[in-house]
């Protein structure tokens, strides 16, 4: 929302505070200013010309040859210097006196006429360049063989909101009212030493009352403690219209309108003028400035007005034309399904019933009420009466119409942050006496109101001593009273509490917090002194899962993995790769594309697209990841994940693997974690379909399985596109935790030493490793097994392969003697070459 | 005997001076030296010898085991003194040891978490996937606000197996939510904190995620003011920084809270002075926060008028960009290992 500081100036003195200061306060106690642009920034040596004479440009048919007057001497030899250097020293007037030399000017602009007041930039001057960025600086140039000694200016090439006419053509320039004073600077002109503030709307969608120029002068007022010249409320000469419904301001008349309104709960007044006399004409110079410094180009006194007011008092207004609404009466009403309505930018729109619409006597759509005036009723150069519309209708059926029509106005946002309805009398009024200026002979034929539930003002007990509660400031009463009556609130102070009147235009204060609120923000946040607060001392109480999950997060970077956060969504995609039937996913009901429409059941496939990313730049890749997958309906579990992917054989990226989930079972004091050959990978883990099943064994602590180490198959690969091998593990972050031991023992060192075997057996080459120690475990006196080589090939049988173990033998009550050892492994060799046919390697 | 140790002597005289490095300066230690060194069995054998050989063949002896160490150590200066290359090259790069790393969304995470750890917080945690009353009706959203639409949140699509049981669910598009569950099960007064991520309908660029992850904490207490809250936020940012960060305070209105504020830090990319990062205004808007609407307390079974409170939010992707000046948020989460090994 643009705001003219200027603008604002007329309700408020704030000459005597700087600009910096103003931007800052208003940023602090009411809303971001998250811009600021002064409009004479980049204009200069541009003045107000008339062209005296056109001729062609004999070198190309698109342009002409102007000699324009400028009011200013243009020197001895006709150059330009003089200008300059007038131009230099003063950039808002030109003496008049001078001599007229004309300039002459090439220009291309599709609407030059010889009489023509237009801007003319002289040299020195910046203007945009069409399809460039930024400004450029003018300079005196030849166009194709002719010399030009300016640039006589489109709206676009100085940022001037401007309406061309069709008639203007293609490239037109802007052609200013006869009455322009020749030599007057563009600044002036058009009121250009003004600073224009950008206010973030996102900030004060609450606060419809902020999006005014009153309204934003109002808070400036609270703010410096400065007297605010507010007309909102002015009933003047209406003000009997709330006993009376409607009536006549002149006299009985045959012109009569009355208006029905239907949809009761949807429109919560309505109040209209009918208008006669009017003349339309061009709005006077100032209120089109006022509106182009906000962005709104000026088109005609009758609309420029209620744009203004609009600006002004945050009414939404609109003015039709009063002979094309037919004489009977008017209905307000919600649309039948299928009615049309074609708006002013003659835009048809299908309506449906939680629409509104208005219809004339005739049965002629004439308005999209809150959103835009109808086609049909629009004001034109003939028009000489106007029924003047301020109405307020309920935000939430503005919001949908303007949703579902996919039309948004000015007036309909406004209608959407809620407008206060005691202000349509009074814009009504400010419009009709604006009016007057171009319209002298306007006449006021009737006026019409319908207000079934005014809005009273809101009544708030509050006790003063809540703002020490709440805000922990030294503020005292008086000052607190006095700030709320500077925003307009009545506050009526009793023994124990204070009664406070909240402005009809305030609706979003409702209770003892917002009160607490306008006191804090207008005295300053910033001035409130940080206190330090003292409370019991106590440890922090963590949940257990989120022990684990640091815990994971140590352990497993410090082994070489990097964390990844990757996104909860799946495509159709994945799902497909995964073989995983969608309809058993929660889906997204509004994605922000069809790729992120499923929420994922498991981590690996974000994973596997990591892999893909990095594969061409490093050898290998290892990542973990900590996050949620989730389940239908509604559930949710926490899954901590590894990858590796590597060159290296599947089998060491297994071991690898498997190596840091024993990792993870020492750190994390698990129980006696075990790696399982034979697995169930469906029941606990939807997995399946993407590990290699022969290659996947599950994690098991006790009997329960806590997650699972896998070979992801390579079809799987292929579709992620995946060169590598790739070893995952899936730890289910609640199982796990709900198994760790809270107690954990630390056992004594032995007392007596151990003795160190090292053997190398030779056993069939698919003998597992599990089926080998399953016996060597039962070995007397043996305590630690350590597979160091498996090996196969030179020196080794054909289909078989080596295990070479050390072990390590100790006994708790005494020193073994070698006879005791060499004794117990003799017996379990023994064993092992009945159970599995294992020889010792010699 | 006496000839012996002469022969060591000399021996020793000769090889010492052939000792490039401290090595083989070593092995000639030993060897004369060591437990078994030519010297130490003559020293050893002194014991056999008579009275008065002892005295003149041991002074000999301590003579020579003498000039071996002083020759030993001259040696070993001449050694370190002459640049000669050694067996080592002390210049070649290190041998990187396998190092992971946490992503900088976790570190930050954990270091907001000790802040406020040291300030007696508990931790939180509740489900990602909400229903429509935790996430809204809880925090005051009016019935019709705009970020229950489809624009702001995603919904969950409604096709359950049995419609009736399920209220409307959503991908929680904020963390506060969850302090409403907290409040409903707790006894006052309590602080606690409950970082995590959060998803909003919104297109992805250098700036903005539709995935996040934020950092959370309420603090509920008769005694708690703005003032308080205001106090929190500067330890929690000067520590956070290392140092005294200027901040500036504005009023900001979010339904769940009343008085609402943002905080706005000085931009530590220009240090204020104006940059593309701060849209050249100097400050850059950090994090919101207020005490909880009375709406919200009454949600969470508290009397307003009974207990205050105090909520601070902040962006962990926004404190992450800032503490290490990353130009685009999407690093993040894009697990780019040239990204994540760098932290």
């Amino acid at each position: 929302m643009k705001i003219s500081l200027n603008w604002l100036k007329d309700y408020i003195d704030l000459n005597d505070i700087p600009e910096n200061e103003l931007l800052e306060r208003l940023t602090l106690s009411t809303c971001e200013v998250e811009g600021v642009k002064k409009l004479d920034e980049h204009i200069k040596n541009t003045v107000v010309g008339e062209i005296v004479s056109i001729e062609n440009h004999p070198n190309a048919d698109k342009l002409k040859i102007c000699s324009v007057n400028v009011g200013m001497s243009a020197g001895e030899n006709g150059n330009t210097n003089e200008i300059l250097r007038q131009a230099q020293d003063d950039k808002r007037s030109y003496p008049l006196s001078t001599i007229h030399y004309p300039l002459t000017i090439v220009c291309g602009g599709t609407n030059l006429k010889e009489g023509s007041k237009v801007v003319v930039a002289l040299p020195g001057a910046t203007v945009k360049w069409h399809g460039q960025e930024g400004w450029i600086e003018l300079k005196e140039t030849e166009i194709r063989g002719v010399k030009s000694a300016g640039m006589i200016c489109a709206a676009e090439e100085l940022e001037i909101p401007w309406r061309h006419d069709e008639s203007d053509g293609e490239r037109p320039i802007m052609v200013l009212p006869d009455d322009a004073p020749v030599g007057q600077s563009i600044v002036e002109y058009f009121g250009l030493a003004d600073t224009i503030l950008d206010i973030d709307q996102k900030s004060i969608t609450h606060r419809a009352d902020l999006f005014s120029h009153v309204g934003l002068a109002t808070e400036f007022g609270a703010i410096f403690n400065k007297k605010v010249d507010d007309k909102r409320y002015h009933k003047e000469p209406l003000q009997s219209a709330s006993t009376q419904q409607s009536g006549q301001a002149q006299g009985d008349n045959n012109n009569r309108i009355d208006v029905r309104i239907e949809a009761k709960d949807a429109v919560k007044r309505y109040s209209a003028l009918l208008i006669e006399n009017i003349v339309v004409a061009p709005s006077p110079l100032w209120m089109q400035n006022r509106l182009r410094s906000i962005g709104i180009r000026s088109i005609n006194n009758l609309v420029d007005v209620t744009n203004y007011v609009m600006w002004e008092f945050g009414m939404p207004l609109h003015a039709f034309d009063a002979n094309k609404i037919g004489k009977g009466t008017k209905t307000v009403r919600f649309a039948n399904k299928g009615e049309t309505v074609i708006s002013l930018d003659g835009i048809e729109h299908e309506l449906n019933e939680s629409m509104l619409v208005a219809i004339d006597g005739d049965g002629n759509a004439i308005d999209l009420p809150g959103i835009m005036g109808g086609q049909t009723s629009e004001v034109d150069d003939q028009t000489n009466a106007i029924w003047l519309q301020a109405a307020v209708f309920d935000r939430i059926v503005i919001r949908k119409m303007s949703l579902a029509l996919a039309h948004r106005t000015d007036a309909s946002s406004l209608y959407e942050r809620g407008v206060d309805p005691n202000l349509t009398i009074g814009a009504l009024m400010r419009t009709f006496e604006l009016l007057k200026e171009t319209c002298p002979d306007a006449t006021l034929l009737q006026w019409f109101d319908e207000y079934p539930k005014p809005v009273e003002p809101r009544e708030i007990v509050f006790e003063p001593t809540t703002v020490q509660k709440q805000l922990g400031a030294e503020i005292s009463d008086n000052e607190s009273k006095e700030m709320l009556e500077r925003l307009g609130f009545g506050v009526v102070a009793s023994k124990s509490a204070w009664t406070v009147r909240v402005p009809t235009h305030r609706k979003d204060v409702h209770g003892f917090q917002d009160i607490c609120e306008e006191i804090g923000r207008v005295y300053g946040y910033d001035r409130i002194k940080p206190l330090e607060h003292v409370a019991p001392l106590r440890a922090p109480v963590v949940p257990q899962i989120i022990q684990s999950r640091e815990t994971f997060r140590d352990v497993v970077s410090g082994l070489g993995f990097n964390e990844v956060i990757t996104y909860v969504f799946w495509s159709e995609r994945d799902a497909k790769w995964l073989s995983i039937r969608p309809e058993t996913l929660v889906v997204v009901q509004n994605p922000i594309s069809e790729d992120l429409k499923y929420l994922r059941t498991s981590l690996l496939p974000g994973m596997l697209k990591v892999v893909e990313l990095n594969q061409g730049r490093f050898e290998s890749c290892s990542v973990f990841e900590v996050g949620k997958v989730f389940e239908r309906p509604t559930e949710e579990r926490e899954r901590f994940a590894c990858l590796v992917s590597d060159s290296d054989s599947p089998e060491l990226l297994f071991r690898k693997m498997v190596g840091i989930w024993e990792t993870i079972v020492r750190v994390l004091k698990l129980p006696d974690g075990y790696v399982r050959g034979s697995i169930d990978l469906a029941k606990a883990f939807d997995a399946s379909a993407w590990l290699s099943r022969s290659e996947s064994v599950s994690l098991k602590i006790g009997d329960s399985i806590v997650g699972l180490i896998g070979l992801v198959k390579p079809k799987v690969l292929a579709s992620y596109g995946v060169k590598r091998s790739v070893v995952s593990m899936e730890l289910d972050a609640g199982v796990l935790t709900a198994l760790r031991e809270s107690r954990w023992n630390y056992r004594k060192l032995p007392q007596y030493p151990s003795v160190l075997r090292d053997v190398s057996l030779i056993v069939g080459a698919d003998a597992t490793y599990e089926s080998v120690v399953g016996v060597l475990k039962k070995a007397q006196f043996l305590n630690h097994i350590e597979l160091f080589d498996v090996f196969s090939g030179k020196g080794i049988p054909e289909g078989k392969k080596s295990l070479a173990f050390h072990l390590e033998f100790s006994d708790s009550d005494k020193t073994l003697t070698s006879k005791e050892v060499d004794e117990s492994l003799e017996l379990i060799l023994q064993t092992l070459n009945n159970d599995l046919g294992a020889v010792l390697r010699s | 005997m006496k000839e012996h140790i002469q022969t060591i002597q000399e021996e020793f005289r000769k090889l010492v001076a052939e000792a490039k490095d401290i090595h083989s300066l070593e092995d000639l230690r030993v060897k004369f030296l060591g437990r078994k060194g030519a010297l130490t069995e003559v020293l050893r054998g002194l014991k056999d010898l008579s009275l008065e050989a002892k005295k003149e063949i041991g002074a000999f002896a301590h003579e020579v085991k003498q000039e071996i160490e002083t020759l030993l150590d001259e040696q070993e200066s001449r050694i370190d003194d002459s640049n000669h290359t050694t067996s080592v090259d002390v210049t070649l790069p290190g041998i990187q040891s396998e190092r992971g790393s946490l992503n900088p969304i976790t570190q930050v995470e954990r270091e907001l978490v000790a802040i406020f750890s040291s300030l007696g917080f508990d931790r939180f945690e509740d489900k990602i996937l909400a229903t429509e009353e935790r996430d809204f009706d809880h925090l005051n959203f009016a019935p019709d606000h705009p970020a229950r639409e489809s624009m702001d949140t995603f919904w969950i699509t409604e096709n359950f197996q049995n419609k009736q049981t399920y209220d409307k669910w959503c991908v929680r598009p904020h963390l506060t939510g969850m302090s409403v569950e907290y409040m409903k099960t707790h006894t006052p007064p309590f602080r606690f904190m409950y970082p995590g991520q959060a998803f909003r309908n919104e297109a992805t660029d250098a700036r903005h995620e539709h995935s996040f992850n934020q950092f959370e904490v309420l603090i509920v207490d008769k005694t708690v003011t703005f003032a308080h809250g205001k106090h929190l936020i500067q330890t929690m940012l000067d520590r956070f920084f290392g140092r005294p960060v200027e901040t500036r305070m504005r009023s900001g209105y979010f339904p769940f809270v009343e008085p609402g504020f943002e905080i706005d830090i000085h931009c530590l990319v220009c240090d204020g002075v104006g940059c593309p990062v701060c849209k050249y205004v100097g400050w850059v808007e950090l994090m919101p926060g207020g005490i909880p609407q009375e709406n919200v307390f009454r949600a969470g079974g508290l009397n307003p008028h009974e207990w205050n409170g105090f909520y601070i939010n902040v962006g962990i992707d926004r404190l992450a960009l800032m503490r290490w000046g990353i130009e685009d948020i999407r690093h993040f989460r894009s697990g780019d290992l040239r990204f994540l090994k760098q932290f």
